[in-house]
């Protein structure tokens, strides 16, 4: 009991003596850690916003040939890939007009948003964040906000496609011990009997393609001039079109249905699976056909 | 409502491990208080002394109830920034925080502290800022913006030493680590500074006060062991 009692006193002053010398190095790193205390100065503008293309029909990323991206009211050309665009936002309004003019055609996109501007420090200077993203279509295509807190690398809006309904896909094969294997062709051009925009891939040594069909008929020709040994084939595609209204966005289009096909120098075999039948559409296009030489 | 579960979970916690430690019964009395105990902030004026965009002041008043020790603190501060480019901001504003100290020098026959605490804050302020930029694509931007009567809130853990001195004279300090923050950010311009929580740019901060206090007596402790 009695070395408690003389011992409490001894740690107390034990302890005081910690407790000045701990209060003196808070009141130094204290000091000290206010003039570290500052925010980097990079980058702390998020006025950027990331638009990528997707396919309506099931959300993956499209390719789009872009020609070039403006915003309505300034001569300037921003940065795109044939999946996404780059557009800065304006600081000095709520909302921007963004053009988009791909091969396909052009589409407008109206980019709404609330800006805040704020003094970030003596070093940096202000900056203006930006948040509230929103967006429409008034050329009719459908957006969608992904993000709606601009900068950064993600995409923030997604401009979904309407299906393209034209479009039917070969896969080249080969007969091998009585088994139907990936073959591939030698094409060296490709051409259509009318005005397609695009078919790809259009040459080169392909194990499959994907070609387009008129909607404006019911028959569709495509000559494919083929290398080792050089001749060309021609296929000609029958089908019956059918209107009807898939995604309300895109209102009614026209499809494709019971699609035939012939060729003086492919046999051609339906392709069907418990998800897809042979002869119809679909976007990406699936194979409707096994074309054998 | 949220903060105010949190300080009561925080409570609630510093209570059960001040009574975890406790073995002896506690006489009644000692829920007495001793004395009031009023503090005034030494580091507020020294950072004015050192920097130029700042300027405060800081004070506390506690009272003892056994080991645990009921605070408000009161101060005012402001910022002056001026930046190269000649985009300014000031701020200026009142702040109090509530709490509750636990001290864990329970047995010291002085009451000498070394305590874990909590505290609830709320600032009251205004602001102005010079907003200039010149952008190569959208052309320049040169605005005056005002906040008025602007609130906000935020939590602090807390924990520091109180040591007496001579007699009535006692020295201390106090280590926040601020969390929790509540801001109006519905403003045309964002807060860059709030009075007695500090610069808003992160989720968390911390803080540092250090007291000269005065205690004074209510009623005769018996001192020596």
């Amino acid at each position: 009991m009695g070395l408690r009692l003389t011992a409490f006193p001894y740690l107390c002053q034990l302890l005081m003596t910690k407790v000045r010398k701990s209060a003196v190095i808070l009141v130094l790193w204290a000091l000290f850690g206010a003039c570290l205390d500052q925010p980097d100065c990079y980058n702390l503008t998020n006025n950027t916003v990331n638009i990528s293309y997707r396919k309506i029909f099931d959300g993956a990323l499209d390719t789009v040939a872009i020609e070039s991206v403006t915003i309505v009211g300034f001569d300037s050309v921003f940065k795109s890939t044939n999946r996404a665009v780059t557009i800065p936002l304006d600081f000095t309004k709520t909302g921007v007009s963004v053009v988009l003019d791909a091969v396909e055609g052009t589409r407008l996109i109206d980019l709404g948003y609330k800006v805040q501007p704020q003094f970030v420090s003596e070093e940096c200077g202000p900056r203006f964040l930006f948040s509230e993203l929103t967006a429409s279509s008034p050329s009719g295509d459908s957006v969608r906000i992904l993000s709606g807190t601009p900068g950064g690398e993600a995409s923030h809006v997604a401009i979904y496609r309407c299906p393209r309904n034209n479009f039917v896909r070969l896969a080249f094969k080969q007969v091998v011990d009585e088994d139907n294997v990936k073959d591939t062709v030698s094409i060296a051009s490709t051409a259509a009997n009318f005005e397609a925009l695009t078919y790809y891939p259009i040459s080169g040594e392909l194990s499959y393609m994907n070609l387009p069909l008129n909607l404006n008929t019911t028959s569709t020709q495509i000559t494919l001039e083929l290398s080792n040994p050089s001749r060309v084939a021609t296929l000609t595609f029958n089908y019956d079109l059918v209107q009807k209204t898939v995604f309300q966005v895109c209102g009614e289009q026209t499809f494709i249905a019971n699609v035939q096909v012939s060729s003086d120098v492919f046999e051609f075999k339906k392709i069907e699976t418990t998800r897809y039948v042979a002869d119809s559409i679909y976007d990406p296009p699936k194979i409707n056909f096994a074309a054998f030489q | 409502m949220r903060p105010f579960n949190n300080i009561l979970l925080i409570l609630i916690g510093l209570s059960q491990l001040a009574f975890a430690q406790q073995k002896d019964s506690v006489d009644a009395k000692a829920f007495i208080p001793t004395g009031i105990r009023a503090g005034w902030d030494l580091v507020s004026p020294a950072r004015a002394e050192l920097s130029n965009t700042f300027k405060g002041f800081e004070a506390s008043v506690d009272i003892d109830l056994y080991r645990y020790y009921p605070t408000i603190e009161i101060g005012n501060a402001g910022r002056n920034y001026l930046s190269e480019n000649g985009s300014s901001y000031e701020n200026d504003g009142n702040y109090w925080r509530v709490g509750i100290d636990v001290n864990f020098m329970k047995k010291d026959p002085e009451k000498n502290m070394f305590f874990l605490g909590a505290r609830y804050a709320r600032s009251s302020y205004s602001e102005e800022a010079r907003i200039v930029t010149t952008d190569p694509l959208w052309g320049d931007y040169d605005q005056v913006l005002q906040n008025n009567n602007l609130t906000a809130s935020w939590m602090e853990l807390t924990t520091g030493m109180r040591i007496k001195v001579w007699k009535i004279l006692w020295l201390g300090y106090t280590a926040r680590f601020k969390f929790a923050k509540n801001l109006d950010d519905n403003v045309n311009l964002l807060t860059t500074d709030v009075p007695g929580y500090g610069a808003t740019d992160r989720p968390n901060t911390w803080g540092f006060s250090y007291y000269v206090m005065v205690k004074l007596p209510v009623r005769k402790v018996k001192t020596g062991i």
